[in-house]
């Protein structure tokens, strides 16, 4: 019975959002646009269950005593720290604190974790871009067509290398050029090969969900 | 100044993995954790919580209760008896979301792709009508390597795949070159935060 009705929860909720966005009704858009919000209200109660796990996570490491007390510690304050910055300060939706928090820690921080993979990926260029064969010949000129065409100096290979014909001039080495080329046709097509691939696996998916085919979620 | 010391500390700490594993990335990992958690919680809850549920009752309007209510049931995991609860909240999600996919997607990942793909004006410069025509061969030679329910024997099949293969391995180089390009600048905006400190 508790399957049968979130199955019906699913199927009728499905249903109406997929069906909505091909009958222009405005009572069906006010619908949508509730439907929309109830989500959202809903999302914030599972976000409080995502907080609760994640404390209760370094809780338990504090416990169990796994490794250094100050890791799970540190979490544990940093989060707390923040919280009661935005409440002391009236909890409102632009709170300086916060603010101030996001752009010194946060954004910087979240920035140098990314760039870590700069490292990693010179790294596995230094081991993918072979010449073994004509495939890998052709992902390593592109990707170094890529590359220069991207930094200044492609810039100044096409500039330097101008020559003129008669009225017109054009460079040979036009890596800026080129580099547009690649991404705006070739790789399109191959984008866009991709999108079609993925979209109906989405679509599929979808419709597996709706009409209670795919069930893993319930167990 | 203390801040842009301590900011310092942290990125240099992170880059210490590229060492080794150690417990200066890991404190600053967990700092980064729990900075993000919170800062999400109270964009959410901002969003969610104050504009869609406090703002309209405190207006008047009772139906956001039923949300608020079905949301409560996720609480409902606390508790191993009453853990089958929080299926009902994420039936809503799961229904709405799978739902909301369909229609938008088939336009704009299929529909819409198709028409930019195959349609030009007759009146477009030749180079125009050159890139379309690339396109339709990448777009389809990529397609046709994929798709494994053909027996791919005939020498036609063979060249098609090859084909397919090369606007691939295009593909794939003009991203990772500018995955490369990305991360290469990521890296440098940390550096001028650093420079900057001082």
């Amino acid at each position: 019975m508790k399957e049968f009705i979130a199955l019906g929860i699913v199927l009728i909720g499905g249903i109406f959002m997929a069906f909505q966005y091909y009958l222009h009704i405005p009572l069906m858009k006010d619908l949508y646009n509730t439907f929309l919000d109830w989500g959202i209200v809903i999302s914030v109660f599972a976000l409080f269950i995502g907080i609760k796990s994640l404390l209760q996570r370094q809780i338990r490491e504090i416990k169990e005593k796994k490794e250094h007390l100050i890791f799970p510690l540190t979490t544990i304050i940093s989060f707390g720290v923040v919280i009661i910055l935005w409440l002391i300060w009236g909890a409102k939706k632009d709170s300086p604190p916060v603010n101030f928090i996001y752009t010194t820690f946060q954004v910087p921080l979240q920035a140098t974790i990314f760039s870590l993979l700069a490292f990693y990926i010179t790294s596995a260029s230094y081991r993918a871009f072979r010449a073994k064969n004509f495939s890998a010949t052709i992902l390593l000129i592109t990707a170094s067509i890529v590359i220069i065409g991207r930094i200044p100096l492609g810039d100044y290979l096409a500039k330097i290398t101008i020559i003129n014909v008669g009225k017109h001039s054009f460079s040979l080495l036009n890596f800026p050029q080129w580099v547009q080329w690649i991404l705006n046709v070739p790789n399109v097509g191959v984008k866009r090969a991709f999108k079609f691939g993925i979209t109906i696996g989405i679509i599929l998916t979808s419709f597996k969900i709706i009409f209670g085919v795919e069930k893993n979620w319930l167990k | 100044m203390l801040i842009n010391l301590i900011v310092l500390f942290l990125i240099l700490s992170i880059y210490s993995f590229l060492y080794k594993d150690n417990v200066f990335f890991k404190f600053t990992e967990r700092f980064v954790v729990g900075i993000s958690a919170a800062y999400g919680f109270i964009k959410l809850f901002q969003r969610g919580f104050i504009d869609k549920l406090y703002i309209p009752l405190s207006h008047g309007n009772l139906a956001v209760i039923f949300p608020a209510l079905l949301g409560l049931l996720f609480f409902g995991t606390l508790n191993k008896k009453t853990a089958f609860l929080a299926k009902f909240p994420l039936a809503f999600l799961l229904g709405i979301g799978a739902g909301l996919e369909i229609g938008p997607r088939i336009e704009t990942d299929i529909v819409k792709q198709i028409y930019t793909t195959i349609i030009y004006s007759p009146h477009s410069p030749w180079f125009t009508i050159f890139n379309n025509i690339i396109i339709i061969i990448a777009l389809f030679a990529t397609m046709y390597y994929f798709l494994f329910v053909l027996r791919k024997n005939r020498p036609i099949d063979r060249i098609i795949s090859k084909t397919g293969i090369f606007f691939l391995m295009v593909g794939f180089g003009a991203s990772f070159g500018y995955t490369i390009m990305a991360r290469i600048s990521l890296l440098i905006e940390v550096i001028k935060t650093v420079i900057h400190f001082f």
